[in-house]
C-alpha cells in the first residue's frame, strides 16, 4: 500500500479525526471504571452487552489484513480464495464446539484469563507454562503483524505524508493511551467505531471496483475464463486439500486464540453471546466474500502484476477510484481510515490479551504470587509497552509478505485447541499427555515452517501438529487417565442443576 | 439429547429461553454431521479438476455450488447459535426477574 498519492493532507486529517475519536471513546469509557481489579480492566466485568461484544468480535477477528492481504490472494489464486469465506464461518462454527460450556464454568469460577480454564481442569504445572508460551508467542507475532500493516496503511493513506516509523508510533501511543485508562471496556467501545469503519471501508472498496468494470461482474469472469482458465476452473486435487485444511487450521485456530476466548468471558450474559455469534456468523459472507470480488475485478483493472505488486493491489485500486471524481476521492480516504481502524481494533485486543497473560499467569503465579490485584493489573499494563516497543523494533524490517505472518502463528496457537475442545467434555483426559501432545504438535508445526516445509500434499505442518498432538493426548490419556480423574463440567448433569442458583 | 427443564413454562406459545429445552451443540451428533456435510458440499474436491463451465451469469458452476454451500454453512451457524444453544439463559434470565422485582 505504499506509494499512493491520491491522498496526502486529507488523509493526515482524517487519521488525526479518528485518533481523536478513539482517544475520546477511550477516556469516556475508562470513566469509573475500576483498573485495580483485573476482571474489571480485562473483561470489563464481564460485562458487555450486544452492540459492544458484536463489534468488538467482528473488529478484533478482521484485521486490515482482511483487505489489504486478502484481495491479493484473491488476484492471484483466482476462485480457489473463496475458501476465505467459509474459513472464517469456521470460526464460529468451532466456537460452538466449546463456547457454550466454557461460557458457564467461567462465569461460575470468574476466569480471567484462557489459561485460568487450563489451570482449573488440569492444576497448575509445566501444561500452564507452556500454555502462556504458546499463547504469548502467538499473540505478539499477531501483535507484529497489525504493527507492521499499521506503518504501510499509514504511509498508503497519507501518501507518506506521514512517514511509516511516525505512523506506526502515533497510533500505537493511542492505542496505549486508551487501553491503559479504559481497559476492555475502551478496546471494545473503539471496536464499535472501528468495526464500523472497516464495514463502510469493504462498502466503498466494493462500490469503487465496481465502478471502474462498469458494474460487469459476469463479464469479468467470463473475460478472466478465457484469459486465466486456472484461475477460474476447478482446482487442483492439492488446492481443495489445502482450501479444506485452511477450514479446520483457522477455525480451531482464531477461536482460540486468547483475546478470542476472553471475548467469552466477557459476554454480558449467554443471550448476549450467542447473538453476537449468530450474526458473526453472517460476516465472512459481508467481508471476505466482498474482498475476494474485489480481488478478482483487480484481474481485469490491472492484469499481469507480479506477485509483489499484486500486494499493492487495494492501494492501487483506490488510487484509480479516487482519480475519478471528489466523492469517489472522499470514499478512498473513508476506506483507508477503516483499514487502520481494523488495524487497530485487532492489536489493541492482541494487547489486553497479552498484559492479562503475564499480568494474571506469569507475575501473579510465579513472580509475585503475594502482589495485590492493582499491582498485577499494573505489571500487565506496562508488560504490554515493553512487549509493543520490542516488537516495534522487529517491525521496522517486516519479514516475508503479510499472509506468510498470518499462517505461521496459526500454525501454533492450534496446538491449544485440545485441552480447550477435549478437556471440557472428556474427564480422563490427563495433563501429562495434554502436555506432551502440545509440545510435540507445536514442535512439528514450528519445526516444519522453520526446514521450509509448508505442506504435505495441501496439508500445512499445523495440521499435521495438531493431529500429532491429538493422538498423543489421547492415547496418553487412555493409558494414564481414570475416567473420574476430574468433576464433571456438565451444566445438564442433576447435581450441576442442583447447584446453579436459578435453576 | 435434550433434556426438558421440569420447572419451565413449556407451553406452546412461550417462546423465551426458559421455555425451551436446555440444549448444548455439542450433544447433537446430526448437527455436526450436517456441517460437515456443508463443508465439504463446498470444498470442489469432488469435482472434476479444471472443468469451467457450464458458466451460470458468468460464473462458473462449481464456485456457485461453493457459494451455496458456504450460504448454508453460514445459516446451520446461525441457527444453531439461536435455537441448538440454550444453557444458562433460563437461569440468568430468571435471576435478572428476580432482581427486577427486588429493585423496582
Amino acid at each position: 500500500m505504499t506509494g499512493l498519492s491520491f491522498s496526502g493532507v486529507s488523509g493526515v486529517l482524517v487519521l488525526g479525526a479518528y485518533a481523536i475519536i478513539m482517544l475520546l471513546i477511550g477516556w469516556w469509557a475508562g470513566r469509573g471504571t475500576t483498573s485495580s481489579s483485573a476482571r474489571s480492566y480485562y473483561l470489563a466485568g464481564g460485562g458487555l452487552g450486544f452492540v459492544a461484544l458484536f463489534f468488538t468480535l467482528y473488529a478484533t477477528q478482521y484485521s486490515g489484513n482482511s483487505i489489504v492481504g486478502y484481495a491479493p490472494e484473491a488476484y492471484r489464486s483466482g476462485f480457489s480464495w473463496w475458501q476465505s469465506v467459509p474459513f472464517m464461518v469456521a470460526v464460529i462454527a468451532v466456537y460452538l464446539l466449546f463456547a457454550p460450556r466454557l461460557y458457564v464454568v467461567a462465569k461460575r469460577e470468574g476466569f480471567v484469563t484462557p489459561t485460568d480454564w487450563v489451570r482449573h481442569r488440569f492444576g497448575s504445572g509445566k501444561l500452564i507454562v507452556l500454555v502462556a508460551i504458546l499463547m504469548l508467542w502467538g499473540l505478539a507475532n499477531y501483535l507484529l503483524e497489525q504493527l507492521v500493516a499499521m506503518g504501510q496503511g499509514i504511509a498508503g493513506l497519507t501518501g507518506a505524508t506521514i512517514p511509516y516509523e511516525i505512523g506506526v508510533i502515533a497510533f500505537v501511543l493511542v492505542m496505549l493511551i486508551y487501553s491503559w485508562s479504559g481497559g476492555m471496556r475502551a478496546v471494545a467501545l473503539t471496536d464499535v467505531m472501528q468495526g464500523i469503519a472497516l464495514l463502510v471501508g469493504v462498502g466503498v472498496l466494493l462500490f469503487g471496483a465496481l465502478y471502474l468494470v462498469g458494474g460487469d461482474v459476469a463479464g469479468v469472469t467470463t473475460a478472466l475464463a478465457d484469459t486465466d482458465p486456472e484461475k477460474v476452473a476447478v482446482p487442483s486435487t492439492t488446492t481443495s486439500v489445502e482450501w479444506l485444511s485452511m477450514i479446520v487450521l483457522i477455525g480451531f485456530g482464531a477461536s482460540v486464540y486468547p483475546h478470542a476466548i476472553q471475548r467469552i468471558y466477557a459476554a454480558r450474559s449467554e443471550r448476549t453471546l450467542k447473538r453476537s455469534l449468530a450474526v458473526m456468523a453472517w460476516m465472512p459472507l459481508l467481508t471476505t466474500a466482498v474482498v475476494f470480488v474485489v480481488g478478482i475485478v483487480g484481474t481485469q483493472i490491472f492484469p499481469g502484476l507480479s506477485e509483489d505488486d499484486s500486494e499493492q493491489l487495494v492501494g492501487m485500486i483506490a488510487n484509480e477510484v479516487a482519480g475519478i471524481n471528489l466523492f469517489f476521492y472522499l470514499m478512498m480516504i473513508l476506506l483507508f481510515g477503516g483499514v487502520v481502524a481494523a488495524i487497530v481494533s485487532t492489536a489493541d485486543s492482541a494487547l489486553l490479551a497479552f498484559s492479562s497473560v503475564v499480568s494474571r499467569d506469569i507475575y501473579g503465579r510465579y513472580v509475585s504470587p503475594d502482589a495485590p490485584e492493582k499491582r498485577q493489573v499494573l505489571v500487565g499494563k506496562i508488560a504490554g509497552i515493553v512487549a509493543v516497543a520490542i516488537l516495534l523494533v522487529i517491525a521496522w524490517n517486516p519479514p516475508g509478505t503479510l499472509y506468510d505472518i498470518f499462517v505461521l502463528k496459526f500454525e501454533l496457537i492450534v496446538q491449544l485447541a485440545p485441552v480447550f475442545v477435549l478437556g471440557l467434555y472428556w474427564r480422563r483426559m490427563a495433563a501429562g499427555p495434554a502436555f506432551w501432545g502440545m509440545l510435540a504438535g507445536a514442535v512439528i508445526a514450528g519445526g516444519l515452517t522453520l526446514a521450509g516445509v509448508d505442506d504435505f500434499g495441501g496439508v500445512p505442518g499445523g495440521l499435521v501438529g495438531l493431529a500429532v498432538n491429538v493422538v498423543i493426548c489421547v492415547l496418553g490419556s487412555l493409558a494414564v487417565g481414570r475416567p473420574d480423574d476430574h468433576p464433571s463440567e456438565d451444566p445438564l448433569a442433576p447435581e450441576a442443576r442442583a447447584t446453579a442458583p436459578a435453576s | 439429547m435434550d433434556r426438558r427443564r421440569s420447572d419451565g413454562p413449556g407451553t406452546t406459545a412461550d417462546h423465551s429461553a426458559a421455555a425451551r429445552p436446555l440444549r448444548e451443540p455439542v450433544r447433537n451428533p446430526w448437527l455436526w454431521v450436517a456441517m460437515a456435510l456443508v463443508v465439504l458440499a463446498g470444498v470442489p474436491l469432488y469435482l472434476p479438476t479444471g472443468s469451467i463451465r457450464p458458466l451460470v451469469g458468468g460464473v462458473p458452476y462449481w464456485l456457485l455450488i461453493s457459494v451455496a454451500a458456504t450460504v448454508a454453512f453460514s445459516a446451520l451457524t446461525c441457527w444453531v447459535c439461536l435455537r441448538g444453544w440454550n444453557l444458562a439463559e433460563p437461569a440468568e434470565e430468571a435471576a435478572r426477574e428476580r432482581d427486577a422485582e427486588v429493585r423496582p
